[in-house]
């Protein structure tokens, strides 16, 4: 069919123009024809990988997959075309796994990795493959090839694990191996989801390995504080924050006690929650002892209830004596500072004072008990009371008694 | 409160799954031009083209995605789906286990190419047989709207089915074609005040194609009793809409 564009060019040229020149608009409509004719084939016939690919893909989600013009039947045209491509090799593996011919879809998947061992897509494939055919094992182990090469799929590959890579010894073992990245990647990947006991195996598995760092272990005691777990926070906290020759946990129960290190805010160490008009700083010119102490700025609109510095204790039974050093600039209001630990409260200072101790003693019975110790001002009872001042505290100190 | 709804689920899902010995049995793959997110992680159309999924997965759909079942069964899902996988028994005691789909959100178009398909949505159980296309939605209401191109598919009331799997309704066959409004059986027994329940209902639906001015249309003639279009909201007693084939 000649364009109706052709033809109408033709109309507006004269008669005699047109007679002299009919042989050569004729030779150039067949130039043209042919042309067309070549183009069409070449890109839109099947023997055309692409081509053929993609009418794969629409025959496959179109659920045709075997006979002529099925998927298989497709993509082993788009094959034969070009056959050092791995996605064609892959492409036919899962229309093969697909019309439920397992073995030589494997084989298609293999040849995929063996063209491009590096292509973490084609891994990824021929993991699934693995997958779908409850072949866990090569699964777990092609994917873990991929997170060795780079952590762009990393929560894909995790899911991948969780949901069909059974259990978790074996996906540690096969799925992460001795990738320390995908380790610390995989354990936070399930430190929100997960039950104590699984956590706890991943954990261990690292721990076994090297692979746990400081502040993976900073979070981890937090994690199990809040599980209400906290003989085995403190293990961890042992373990990972608290450094060689510190009275931690020896004489004293008190982290940091001095505020020498800059709080973290996790398991056993300082925490200090936000609080309006209250300014929370370590202060490097003013010390009871050493170099730092903290210092605590009251510059409050309202009646405050102020608890929002403090530190959780695990204690076991027996009797103990909290301290603390204490120093007060111009802290107005009839309500003092002071700390608190369960039911006890410390005295508490306003106005200006040097360095004070504060001291109390408490006793815990029974069971071991977790508790918090908090740097206090408790709401004044005239409810226009406004605190205003400083306050600067040092050496806060735990210690059991005898 | 429904987001945080949501991830609880998720991560009620997760949770229980994570460090179960048992590995599950891959009940078919879900593809899409975008991520399908998958327990709460978005799977990249760019890492595969189709995701192996199993039992317990709760999946969201951002784009259309096609869920191809291991039995060569597909659900197209609508953008912006949410609906939870899971398998239940063939027959009452039989080992083998097929797909069943508990939708929350969105809808979708289902051709059971090779074997029934159980789907669940508005809590309203709907089985389309071997060879039935159609579609199932959930509209803003949570009222669902049903549209079947051609074969059978047999329903079953409000409340007959939930998030983990269907109620008696599949121990028995499928009723008699047509409506049966009366006593509830299985599942099915509360009904909404002014509600009808349904009990094995099967509506066997004729579809013509018809092609006008180059466009599409479906024309759904059939046996949908007044009763089979209660939506769990109320009930109204003309037949469900006819809608045009989905894309």
């Amino acid at each position: 069919m000649i364009h109706p564009g052709v033809v109408r060019f033709a109309k507006t040229l004269p008669t005699s123009f047109i007679a002299g020149k009919l042989p050569l608009v004729f030779a150039f409509l067949l130039e043209a024809l042919i042309a067309f004719s070549l183009v069409h084939t070449h890109l839109l016939s099947p023997a055309v990988p692409q081509v053929a690919g993609n009418q794969g893909y629409r025959q496959l989600w179109l659920g045709n997959v075997d006979g002529p013009g099925g998927a298989v039947h497709l993509f082993e045209q788009a094959l034969q075309s070009d056959p050092a491509f791995p996605y064609r090799w892959s492409d036919l593996g899962e229309a093969l796994l697909t019309a439920r011919q397992p073995d030589r879809a494997r084989y298609c998947f293999q040849r995929a990795v063996e063209l491009a061992p590096h292509d973490p897509q084609v891994r990824l494939r021929a993991a699934n493959f693995y997958f779908r055919n409850q072949e866990i094992e090569p699964a777990l182990q092609m994917d873990s090839t991929v997170l060795q090469q780079l952590p762009d799929y990393d929560p894909m590959i995790f899911s991948s694990y969780v949901r069909m890579g059974g259990d978790i010894p074996r996906v540690l073992e096969l799925g992460i191996g001795s990738n320390a990245r995908a380790a610390r990647a995989f354990f936070n990947f399930l430190a929100p989801q997960s039950d104590a006991n699984t956590s706890g195996a991943v954990w261990n598995w690292m721990e076994e390995r090297g692979f746990v760092t400081v502040p993976m272990a900073l979070a981890r005691t937090s994690w199990l504080l809040e599980k209400s777990l906290p003989a085995e926070a403190t293990a961890v906290w042992l373990r990972y924050a608290t450094p060689a020759g510190s009275p931690y946990r020896k004489t004293d129960w008190i982290f940091n006690s001095g505020f020498e290190n800059q709080w973290t805010g996790e398991g056993f160490d300082w925490r200090v929650d936000p609080c309006t008009g209250v300014a929370v700083v370590a202060d490097e010119r003013i010390a009871h002892s050493g170099r730092r102490s903290l210092r605590i700025e009251f510059h409050a609109a309202e009646n405050l209830d102020f608890h929002h510095v403090s530190q959780m204790v695990w204690l076991s039974p027996g009797r103990y004596r909290l301290r603390a050093w204490m120093r007060t600039q111009d802290l107005s209001t009839d309500e003092g500072v002071g700390l608190n630990i369960l039911d006890v409260n410390t005295a508490a200072l306003t106005g200006t004072h040097d360095w004070t101790e504060l001291a109390s003693e408490f006793s815990v019975r029974g069971a071991p008990q977790i508790a918090r110790v908090q740097i206090v001002r408790r709401p004044s009872a005239r409810f226009d009371s406004r605190p205003q001042g400083t306050v600067w505290i040092d050496d806060v100190e735990l210690k059991r008694l005898p | 409160m429904k987001a945080t709804r949501i991830t609880a689920c998720i991560l009620a899902v997760v949770i229980c799954r994570i460090g179960s010995a048992e590995q599950s049995t891959v009940l078919g793959t879900i593809g899409s031009t975008s991520a399908v997110v998958i327990d709460g992680t978005a799977m990249s159309p760019t890492g595969s083209s189709a995701w192996p999924v199993v039992a317990g997965d709760e999946i969201a759909t951002q784009a259309p995605a096609l869920l191809t079942t291991a039995d060569h069964n597909l659900a197209t899902f609508d953008a912006e789906s949410r609906f939870r996988l899971n398998a239940v028994a063939t027959s009452p005691g039989a080992a083998e286990k097929q797909p069943y789909i508990f939708v929350r959100q969105g809808g979708l178009a289902f051709d059971a190419r090779s074997s029934r398909l159980l789907i669940c949505i508005g809590n309203r159980l709907f089985v389309p047989e071997t060879l039935a296309k159609g579609t199932l939605r959930l509209d803003k209401n949570g009222s669902v709207l049903q549209h079947i191109d051609s074969g059978v598919f047999a329903e079953q009331g409000a409340r007959s089915c939930n998030e983990d799997g269907p109620g008696t309704f599949l121990t028995g066959s499928p009723g008699p074609a047509g409506g049966n409004a009366g006593a509830a059986g299985g599942n099915a027994g509360a009904v909404p005040a002014g509600g009808v329940t349904v009990t094995n209902t099967r509506a066997t639906v004729t579809a013509v194609a018809a092609t006008l001015v180059g466009i599409g249309v479906a024309v759904a003639t059939g046996a949908f009793s007044s009763a089979s279009s209660c939506a769990t909201t109320g009930c109204n007693a003309n037949p469900p809409p006819v809608s045009t084939i989905q894309p």
